[in-house]
């Protein structure tokens, strides 16, 4: 479709809005401040900045630990190291920093980021949904060997899933990660046995209670600490697997939304694919 | 003393099992077609990184039950799934070389398929 915007003007806009960009991001560069410092004391940055604490520690109290030009933000807090298994009390909770600011800081920002996901899967199933392909594929029955290696995997895998997301404030990973190796397990269920057939209305439900239950926790913290996605409960010592207050529970959720919903994908693809077999 | 006879038996396996990866990558390369190839980069690798993991599990204290671990779930998964993909492709089409004689799969799929379409 032709649209009746000049040219000229076109052009005139697209040169503009480079010309701005250009501008602006010169602009930005010299307005940086001079000079860098970094806030020792607050509880994150602290956890993230000095990875051998003793050393840093050390190297704090002989005062050669900032290089030239640099001096902490606030001198008014007695300095105080962070050790696994033994602080207790922070401000979050989570040994694993990123984990700390996807699901506690940015919790709203990762509601977003699964509804981008469902809107990706609810697309591709609505494209493929009942719709079965012109030249349908001859399917042969897949061996012995498939069968029964697939369904011994699966179980191992299905276990490595759930400790992914379990875990996920502890180490790295998380509920999409878990998820998706979860879907992974059911990939190979579907490829072990021909006409596979998983029960659709389970699927279904298990991923719209889980991302229900993301919403409930998150108004719970609303109600509770009067912010949407608050982490309400006792943080705990920094290191343990009961620790960080929410952020487990959430990825619990996050994590078997994402498995169900990327099976269900699986499974739309798949049986779209194959013949039908009486 | 058991300690340096273990340390030393996982410097073995983990050499062992660099060699054996070696010969996987150049037998990828090297190979004619793609089941040969399948054969150098499951065979060789499984046991490459079997030997290797438990080499390192030998050499650093406390890392066994999880090289362990990782050892038994490339045995588990690594020959089924190259199994699959040799399966699939050989039913797909792709031709073996033609130094591959005889071709046992052949007479067998044939008359497997024969079989399934009489049903």
């Amino acid at each position: 479709m032709r649209s009746d915007t000049p040219e000229l003007f076109k052009k005139i806009f697209a040169l503009s809005a480079v010309a701005i960009l250009i501008v602006g991001f010169f602009l930005a560069f010299i307005e940086m401040p001079k000079g860098w410092s970094v806030n020792v004391n607050g509880r994150v940055s602290r956890l993230y900045i000095l990875k051998n604490v003793r050393t840093a520690t050390k190297l704090l109290d002989s005062g050669s630990f900032f290089a030239k030009g640099m001096k902490p933000l606030r001198t008014d807090v007695a300095y105080t190291p962070i050790e696994f298994k033994k602080t207790a009390n922070l401000e979050d909770g989570a040994a694993n920093v990123v984990t700390s600011i996807v699901v506690d800081y940015r919790g709203f920002d990762t509601l977003g980021e699964v509804t981008v996901l469902f809107l990706a899967v609810s697309g591709v199933m609505m494209l493929l949904f009942g719709k079965p392909r012109k030249e349908k594929k001859k399917k042969t029955e897949p061996s012995l060997i498939m069968y029964v290696g697939t369904r011994i995997a699966f179980s191992i895998i299905f276990l490595f899933g759930i400790y992914i997301f379990v875990h996920g404030h502890l180490t790295p990973g998380g509920g999409f990660p878990g998820g998706t190796v979860i879907a992974s397990g059911i990939l190979g269920l579907f490829l072990g046995k021909r006409g596979y057939n998983p029960n659709h209305a389970g699927l279904k439900s298990f991923e719209a209670l889980s991302g229900i239950a993301f919403v409930i926790i998150g108004l719970i913290g609303l109600f509770s600490v009067n912010s949407f996605l608050a982490n309400f409960l006792p943080t705990g010592i920094v290191g343990n697997l009961y620790s960080a207050g929410f952020v487990a529970l959430i990825y619990i959720a996050i994590g078997m939304k994402v498995g169900a919903e990327l099976a269900a994908m699986v499974d739309t693809m798949i049986t779209d694919t194959e013949e039908e077999w009486s | 003393m058991l300690d340096a006879v273990l340390g030393w038996l996982g410097v073995v396996l983990v050499s062992v099992g660099v060699f054996f990866l070696f010969l996987g990558a150049l037998g990828i390369f090297r190979l004619p077609d793609l089941f040969n190839r399948l054969q150098a980069g499951t065979k060789a690798t499984t046991l490459g990184v079997v030997s290797t993991s438990i080499g390192v599990g030998l050499l650093a204290k406390g890392w066994l039950p999880f090289a362990a671990a990782l050892a038994i779930f490339l045995l588990m998964t690594n020959p089924i799934s190259s199994h699959a993909v040799a399966r699939a492709s050989y039913r797909a089409g792709v031709k073996p070389y033609p130094g591959t004689d005889p071709d046992e799969c052949a007479k067998r799929h044939l008359t497997i398929y024969e079989e399934s379409e009489e049903k």
